[in-house]
């Protein structure tokens, strides 16, 4: 199916890809309860719309999502997206900084068009976990290996906590997804949205341990058919206290972080499930 | 070597945040990881890997080298008084 799709995105126009996948969106809205009722709580309780403009800010939501997904299969396919150029040159003098730098992502946007559309200025090791499928990973890894990119795998014998390491000790990137808690070893706590919510300690954990290492939330925003408009965020986060009050400022500055970029593009928030449940 | 072993208790204590433990509470030879220790986790690991680094000059690459290591406290105070450059 994915093939497929890929072949597809290759000899059509984005526009009829879109166009067909919307006649879809229906249907996941009728069947996948789960996704439509985090989806509709979120604009309810978290964005405050109305019970209408929420019923078809779902149908926007699940549509954006698709429209994100044929983006990543286009690109695969050979498809370019545009990066404003200021963007480009925000980028390289952000990210080509001596020091190592922790890039937090998130399921806010189409994130993989960094790899895919920007040359990192140096060396950059992005975690990913298992799941994805084969054409997927096969794809991800032709693409990004191109721009300098290299994919991380979670592993059960910890193995990428030593890449990932050696990694910011040499002055590297490392890209951690930052707001998904599942399969965590542990979590933490932090007013998101008006609400405690739970997200991994790791990616927080690993930013604090080094001196002098960048702290930056990125996020890629689609901004119209073939546009893309990345966000860099620099955390500040105090050099002073302990580990665990620095984790937690850290915690706190990207929940904040990701608290204004959701309010400014909800209909791009992928976190299809409760994301405040206990 | 009791001097060392002593040493790490209190840096493994401060960097893990174990509240309420002292260097006693923690055997010389009890597993780090796993049921019957310390049961420290996968976060404790790069925590582990990051102290031997800036208090030793000792670098982990690899995780069979960290398994090795991270046996108990007794074993990480043996590898860190023949590999620590600091």
């Amino acid at each position: 199916m994915q093939r497929v799709l890929i072949v597809l995105a290759r000899v059509l126009p984005l526009w009829l890809l879109y166009g067909v996948m919307a006649l879809a969106i229906p249907f996941y809205v009728i069947f996948d309860a789960k996704g439509r009722n985090a989806s509709y709580s979120f604009f309810r309780r978290r964005i405050g719309r109305g019970r209408l403009y929420s019923a078809v800010s779902v149908f926007l939501n699940m549509f954006s999502l698709g429209k994100v997904v044929i983006d990543r299969f286009a690109s695969y396919a050979g498809k370019t997206f545009r990066i404003e150029n200021e963007d480009m040159e925000m980028c390289r003098k952000t990210l080509g900084k001596e020091e190592g730098i922790v890039l937090l992502s998130s399921h806010v946007g189409n994130y993989e068009m960094l790899g895919y559309s920007l040359p990192v200025p140096k060396p950059m090791k992005v975690l990913v976990y298992a799941g994805e499928t084969e054409t997927v990973m096969e794809n991800r890894s032709r693409l990004f290996t191109g721009h300098g990119v290299q994919m991380v795998s979670v592993k059960e014998d910890l193995s990428h906590l030593f890449i990932l390491n050696g990694a910011l000790s040499k002055g590297e990137i490392v890209s951690l997804p930052a707001d998904r808690s599942a399969g965590s070893a542990k979590c933490i706590k932090q007013t998101f949205m008006g609400e405690e919510a739970s997200f991994p300690l790791g990616p927080f954990t690993m930013g604090v341990l080094r001196e002098n290492v960048s702290l930056i939330a990125v996020y890629v925003i689609k901004k119209g058919l073939k546009n893309y408009r990345i966000f860099l965020d620099t955390l500040d986060v105090p050099s002073e206290g302990t580990r665990a009050e620095r984790t937690s400022a850290f915690a706190k500055a990207y929940a904040a972080s990701l608290e204004k970029i959701t309010f400014q593009w909800p209909e791009q928030w992928y976190n299809f499930f409760d994301f405040w449940a206990e | 070597m009791n001097e060392l072993i002593n040493e790490l208790k209190l840096k493994l204590i401060e960097a893990l945040n174990l509240e309420g433990m002292t260097p006693d509470d923690i055997p010389n030879d009890a597993p780090l990881f796993g049921e019957g220790g310390l049961g420290l986790d996968s976060i404790d690991v790069l925590e582990l890997i990051v102290l031997l680094e800036k208090n030793y000059g000792i670098r982990l690459a690899t995780p069979q080298e960290g398994k090795n290591v991270f046996k108990s406290v007794a074993v990480m105070a043996d590898y860190v008084a023949a590999n620590r450059t600091k």
